[in-house]
């Protein structure tokens, strides 16, 4: 657990970071956010003390920041900024080593702490330990960033707009990959952006930055719901609707719906008539095989054609996809209704439109 | 990338063979005795006591003024990085140094050192004298100032902020960053200063026979005013020899001081 409390850091006769106080909690990403200027990076450099703060105290699981020795303090924090700062005369796998080493680990130890890690990072420990940061790509080198930090194992993790450099594509799924990482090991973070989408992407909470001021600190999903003020408002986009889906998963709107099995269909085909027009189908083991337009169906030797069978990554949506993806599928294939299927593809629930634009106005309002 | 290397290499090793072949034909030629009726080698075999002993000289002269360069040249270039006001006036004064013709500094030193000599008894016992090897040290360490100071200011400025913040981010201490990181990254442009330095001093080194101080000078001045091309060669071709073979040495030194990821850097 991180505190700040009462922080400030004057240069001169200005503040760069006013009075903040907030805690962020153990094993929580806490994203800092604002304009450039805002005070975000040094509000960061000063948890390890790359920046002394003038006035106000930092503490790390109650103890003072300020009481350690930097050298001491910094070994037990990862710290990944967004040049990422690889020494270019180590290879990767000595890039790695040195918190490590200056912790003066076993020879033993820190080469398989090397090897561990890079495959952490998804990166081919025999191929990249001894290969040298010039000959990495930027992505590749972001990776070997993140593992030199997570080196020793540190319970912390300061994070300066780590995935600035690396282009979109690659940057969404490092983000994607970093927070699988972070919850699996359970860091703390501090992460510095000022990209709101990904803050939004990986945040557990965000605290928005003004002139070196705290506007807000809240989930994305409260901040997104209800911007204090017409800054946040503003700083998080007129499409905070849509971005506030992104924050939350199909699981949490899904209704129970019914299927007929394509074998067995003949017991309740009346009764599901009565439910409604179509049915989804599934084969004898509930996985997902098409859809039928109940009303066509007078026999049971109908229903074949009936069916429209269809690849079910078309027609679903996994438990945990994002509301604004499965929104936009149906927006993409013309339809009110996706099937919701589990990690074996096997039909659990639907979730329709109207649904989810009722959980937009509910968020709006409140 | 590794096929750039491996050229850069092959090229390397072709300047080597094409920049030695003709001295070491010579030098073949010289042991089996082919030259033995020329006039130079008869030169050579009558100073020949005197030869290898000017031949020291010049290598102990330039040596100390290098050394002493290099301490003084790299303290600059760490003073210049480390405090911005004081950038100016460094290289101000290294480059002015640079300007003043080499016979003219040897002949301004004269003056002040025979003063200081005179004023100051403890010099005069040491051997500090107006004319002599303290002038010539003198001028050829101030000489030498420049590509030290220079590429040592250089070499600092070229490490990226990102690699020093990430080291004390990590938590190296100010030495662990200066021993693991930024010394290795700036030895081999500190180190091409100081071969371009030395090279520079070996030559200039000729002419501190001029005041006294001895070296293979001593011949080329002597053959000039003796009318005598033959002595005047034995000094310049010695001269040239040991510049490349000290050009050589010290390239060699940094290429294995350079670190692989950075390798192309010293160059």
């Amino acid at each position: 657990m991180i505190e700040l409390i009462n922080v400030s850091k004057k240069y001169g006769d200005i503040f760069a970071v006013k009075d903040i106080s907030m805690t962020i909690g153990k094993a929580e990403i806490c994203v800092l956010i604002g304009p450039s200027g805002c005070g975000k990076s040094t509000t960061l450099k000063m948890i390890n003390r790359m920046v002394e703060p003038s006035s106000g105290d930092i503490l790390i699981d109650n103890e003072s920041v300020a009481e350690l020795k930097p050298e001491l303090l910094r070994r037990r924090i990862g710290y990944v900024i967004q040049s990422i700062g690889l020494f270019p005369h180590m290879t990767v796998g000595e890039n790695i080593a040195v918190v490590p080493r200056l912790l003066k680990w076993e020879k033993s130890r820190v080469a398989a702490r090397v090897d561990e890690l890079l495959e952490l990072v998804k990166l081919d420990a025999l191929k990249y330990r001894e290969k040298y940061p010039s000959e990495l790509s930027g992505g590749e080198a972001q990776r070997v960033g993140v593992a030199r930090a997570l080196a020793a194992d540190p319970p912390i993790l300061l994070m300066d707009e780590p995935f600035g450099a690396v282009d979109p594509l690659n940057r969404e799924r490092l983000q994607y990959e970093f927070v699988k990482i972070q919850k699996a090991l359970n860091k703390t973070v501090v992460f510095v952006t000022h990209d709101i989408d990904e803050a939004i992407r990986i945040a557990d909470k965000i605290a928005i930055l003004k002139a070196g001021e705290l506007v807000q600190y809240d989930t994305p999903e409260n901040m997104l719901a209800a911007p204090v003020n017409k800054f946040v408002h503003d700083f998080v986009g007129v499409d905070r609707a849509l971005k506030r889906l992104s924050r939350f998963k199909v699981g949490e709107l899904m209704r129970p719906t019914t299927s007929i099995t394509m074998v067995n269909y003949s017991t309740s085909l009346d009764e599901m008539r009565k439910k409604g027009r179509f049915s989804w189908v599934t084969d004898v083991n509930k996985r997902l095989r098409g859809w039928a337009e109940l009303t066509k169906i007078s026999t049971e030797k109908e229903l074949n054609e009936a069916l429209t069978e269809l690849d079910a990554d078309l027609i679903s949506a996994h438990v945990d996809t994002s509301l604004k993806d499965a929104l936009s599928k149906m927006l993409e294939h013309g339809v009110k209704t996706l099937a919701v299927v589990d990690d074996d593809t096997l039909l659990i629930g639907e979730i329709r439109m109207a649904d989810i634009v009722d959980f937009t106005d509910e968020g709006d309002s409140s | 990338m590794i096929s750039a290397r491996q050229n850069l290499g092959e090229y390397r090793v072709l300047k080597i063979i094409t920049t030695y072949a003709g001295l070491g034909g010579a030098a073949l030629l010289t042991i089996g005795g082919f030259f033995n009726e020329l006039s130079i080698t008869k030169e050579f075999f009558n100073n020949e006591a005197r030869f290898i002993s000017e031949t020291l000289q010049h290598l102990t002269l330039s040596g100390i003024a290098v050394s002493m360069g290099s301490v003084i040249g790299v303290a600059l270039g760490i003073i210049a990085f480390k405090n911005r006001a004081s950038e100016k006036p460094a290289f101000l004064f290294v480059n002015f140094v640079q300007t003043i013709p080499s016979l003219a500094l040897f002949g301004l030193l004269i003056a002040p050192l025979a003063y200081f000599s005179d004023a100051v008894p403890f010099l005069r016992q040491l051997g500090v004298k107006g004319i002599g090897t303290a002038p010539a040290l003198i001028a050829l360490t101030l000489y030498s100032l420049l590509p030290i100071t220079r590429n040592t200011f250089t070499s600092l400025t070229i490490i990226p902020r990102g690699v020093i913040d990430a080291g004390l981010g990590m938590g190296m201490s100010r030495r662990q960053l200066l021993v693991k990181v930024q010394i290795p990254l700036a030895l081999p442009v500190v180190l091409t200063g100081i071969r371009t330095s030395a090279v520079q001093a070996i030559g200039n080194t000729t002419v501190a026979a001029l005041i006294g101080a001895g070296g293979l000078g001593t011949f080329v001045f002597q053959g000039l005013g003796q009318a005598a091309p033959d002595l005047i060669l034995l000094g310049a071709i010695s001269i040239i020899f040991i510049a490349l073979a000290a050009d050589t040495a010290l390239q060699a030194l940094i290429s294995v001081l350079t670190p692989k990821g950075i390798s192309g850097a010293g160059q």
